[in-house]
């Protein structure tokens, strides 16, 4: 019933498809590219007549050496999306002449006493028709609109304001000891006898003791979210999730307020327990199935010294759970990692940096549902 | 609701699913190709003036020109950017299709850009049988990039050197003025960096891609010419920079061929920063060479003869190019070259000429020799210039990389 279903839909979706690539390549943007170099090393025979190799064992040579150069660009994936593209590689494989565009072969060397040839070659990449085609064959991206999870994330970009780190406490102990010796001798000479003695003292002493430090505290100003639930939403809806506002739970399914969780955030590194139960039970209760929440902290400001630029780095840390079942379960977790926006003046330059630790979060996140098939 | 009676059917079913997911996925991947490929004209979008390398050393790398790059004139506009781009309104000739209105912004589409990138500012004093020659030396680079994709397309440098002989020693507010006016005299042709950068652009080809990147990516002073170097040379990086870019300057006008810049203690991460006139700044990446140069500057050698009527001076100039398929370690040139320049003097004139001087100058015709020989080889010049009987077929092969480089 189940490959039933599923076979009509893509039927149902495939003039949607057309219509929609059609619109794409009528658009006709250009696409992200990568070139990647490389070398082939083969062995060929040759022929009777000839010690060099043939124009098929250099036609092979150029085979192999697209394929190398495919396989030098996919090293570079992050373990989801490799573990993502290991799942559908003999596609790509299949088709490789629509990934690996424009190979050229820079020059070659011909060793005729071994019979080897070495190809260096250079080879570019559409990362973009690559990228769409993993999305397109990724689980969350086979649903049809409206038919991928729900998902709802509270995101909270905040700026520390004050940072209190107690002194810290130093606890010392001694111990003296002393300890006396005494020798005493006598002499005698005829009827007279004296006696002398000496003393002699030692003191030892020990200290020790433990010194307790007390992690700082820090306040933090929650900041705007909006660039943030627009750049997030932007991945997750490109990926096929159906993205839901959180604000839009709280009004259906109740839930505590955004407000509260952002003004949880601002004194503390997480939300309260009752919070984040009250959260995802109100999110249960709308049919979302995905919930993430996350963290923006907005850091050092300074100048970069390469383009003159204001600099601000911030520090995202994400995790998503799957709340289809009683107990919420982890399945994506990113960071903490930082990123550094620039701009003009401290205002566009925070707004670019938040821009970016959220694209690529959202980024880290579909590849991480992708890998695990979560769609 | 159907259900499958059989395990066949089962399978058969799953069959047809795969075969439909392959399908739609071959169908979106050809669409994705077509899509994203976007054929079409090359148009450049005009990105004006910039300065290259880190904005950290702008100040002391372009001191006149970062000074200018603030200032704006009756209209408002930064005057470094306004003047060029009069003088591209003027004088822009290429057959590529300039968007010169727009500016480059992120468009999402493609956007070929084109800037003026100022990598050189430089002075030089020279003493000069009792008066001081100087040289100002602009250098600017012709920067195709791809906005979208902040990478390096193409690159072509751009010199502008001036001279002028006097007797008194200038002060910086003299040099100041000699470069402003290179910068803004717009209408002094033959002393105008914009117009040379302009005549150099018109004179280039502009491709979208390059099947194959060249690059000068080390130039070594022998330690014997470092002792020959003037005091005012003290640094000997900054004099390898400034040999390179004029050899990239040679044989990129020469041969016609894009160069990735020389960027040795400027680029990191092999990239490279531009910053322009209105603020805007990025980092362009540059592209990892096919085919690498290095140069070789081994000591000069000076001969005096003299006669009852005149001083006969030869300056010796000598290099050693080497050029490599790094990958391959496939080498196609590696030889020494050499050029003597000689000069002679009325005996009477009792002329002082300055030797350090007169080594750049052969040095500068060496280069210029060697360019003209790898298309043009001419049998008595080579000869003139190396001993080596291969000469003919290791520039014919280096012909070769460049033409697979353009």
């Amino acid at each position: 019933m189940h490959l039933a279903t599923r076979r009509s839909t893509y039927v149902k979706k495939t003039p949607l498809l057309l219509i929609f690539l059609l619109l794409m390549a009528s658009m006709s943007p250009k696409a992200a590219t990568v070139d990647v170099k490389g070398t082939i090393t083969l062995p060929y025979k040759g022929s009777l007549f000839s010690s060099a190799p043939s124009g098929a064992e250099k036609g092979g040579a150029m085979h192999d050496a697209k394929l190398q150069s495919w396989n030098l660009y996919t090293a570079q994936f992050n373990d989801a999306k490799m573990r993502q593209y290991l799942g559908v590689k003999e596609e790509f494989l299949s088709q490789i002449d629509n990934y690996v565009t424009n190979v050229r072969v820079i020059d070659e060397s011909v060793d005729k006493d071994s019979k080897i040839i070495t190809v260096a070659v250079r080879a570019t990449i559409n990362e973009t028709a690559v990228n769409a085609t993993l999305g397109a064959m990724s689980a969350a991206g086979q649903q049809g609109s409206g038919e991928g999870s729900l998902f709802t994330f509270i995101f909270v970009a905040r700026e520390a304001v004050s940072a209190k780190t107690k002194d810290n406490k130093r606890i010392d102990v001694s111990q003296n000891q002393s300890a006396s010796t005494a020798t005493e001798s006598l002499a005698g000479s005829g009827s007279s006898a004296s006696s002398s003695s000496n003393v002699n003292t030692v003191n030892k002493s020990t200290t020790g003791g433990s010194t307790e430090s007390t992690a700082t505290q820090r306040k933090y100003q929650v900041t705007s979210s909006q660039d943030i639930n627009a750049n997030m939403s932007k991945i997750l809806s490109t990926a096929g999730f159906e993205v839901v506002d959180y604000d839009d739970v709280v009004d259906a399914c109740g839930g505590v307020e955004r407000s509260v969780i952002g003004s949880e955030f601002g004194a503390e590194d997480d939300m309260s327990r009752s919070s984040r139960g009250s959260a995802i039970g109100a999110s249960r209760d709308c049919d979302v199935t995905l919930f993430a929440t996350g963290t923006i902290d907005i850091g050092v400001q300074d100048i970069d010294p390469v383009t003159g630029n204001r600099r601000v780095y911030t520090s995202v840390r994400a995790q998503v759970w799957d709340i289809t079942r009683r107990l919420p379960r982890k399945v994506a977790s990113v960071g903490p990692v930082q990123y550094a926006g620039l701009g003009p003046d401290d205002k566009v330059a925070m707004r670019n940096s938040l821009a970016l630790a959220a694209e690529q979060a959202g980024r880290e996140i579909v590849d991480q549902l992708n890998a695990k098939g979560i769609r | 609701m159907k259900r499958f009676s059989t395990a066949k059917e089962s399978v058969a079913c799953l069959r047809d699913s795969a075969s439909l997911v392959r399908r739609q996925c071959s169908v979106l991947t050809v669409f994705l190709v077509l899509w994203s490929h976007g054929a079409g004209a090359v148009e450049l979008y005009y990105a004006g003036f910039s300065f290259a390398g880190d904005y950290s050393q702008n100040q002391t790398r372009f001191p006149v020109a970062a000074d200018l790059s603030t200032r704006k004139n009756a209209d408002g506009l930064l005057v470094l950017d306004a003047a060029l781009s009069m003088v591209v309104t003027e004088d822009y000739s290429n057959s590529v299709k300039l968007i010169k209105t727009l500016g480059v912004q992120n468009s999402g589409a493609s956007q070929l850009s084109i800037a003026f990138a100022l990598s050189e500012e430089s002075t030089e004093e020279v003493e000069w049988g009792g008066q001081i020659l100087y040289i100002y030396r602009v250098i600017a680079q012709v920067l195709v990039f791809d906005f979208d994709d902040k990478k390096l397309i193409s690159n072509f440098p751009a010199m502008l050197q001036y001279q002028d002989i006097v007797e008194e020693k200038r002060s910086a507010e003299d040099h100041y003025e000699v470069f402003e006016r290179i910068y803004l005299d717009t209408d002094a042709v033959s002393t105008s960096i914009f117009r040379e950068w302009v005549r150099r652009l018109n004179s280039i080809t502009i491709k979208q891609n390059y099947s194959a990147y060249l690059q000068l990516t080390d130039v070594v002073l022998d330690p014997e010419l470092k002792a020959q170097m003037p005091s005012h040379l003290t640094l000997p990086d900054a004099y390898a920079s400034q040999v390179a870019q004029q050899f990239e300057f040679i044989l990129s006008e020469q041969q016609e061929v894009s160069l990735i810049p020389f960027t040795k203690g400027q680029a990191i991460g092999k990239k490279m920063a531009a910053r322009f006139a209105n603020g805007d700044s990025f980092q362009l990446a540059l592209p990892e060479p096919d085919f690498t140069m290095t140069l070789t500057v081994h000591p000069f050698k000076y001969l005096q003869q003299s006669s009852t009527v005149s001083d006969k001076h030869a300056f010796g100039s000598f290099v050693t190019l080497a050029v490599e398929q790094p990958d391959l370690n496939k080498i196609y040139l590696d030889m020494r070259f050499k050029n003597v320049n000689v000069a002679v003097f009325d005996k009477r004139d009792e002329t002082v000429v300055d030797k350090w001087q007169s080594f750049q100058t052969s040095l500068r015709s060496l280069f210029v020799n060697l360019a003209t020989q790898i298309s043009v080889p001419d049998k008595k010049l080579l000869a003139s210039m190396t001993k080596d009987k291969s000469a003919e077929k290791q520039l014919k092969q280096f012909e070769e990389v460049i033409k697979k480089c353009i």
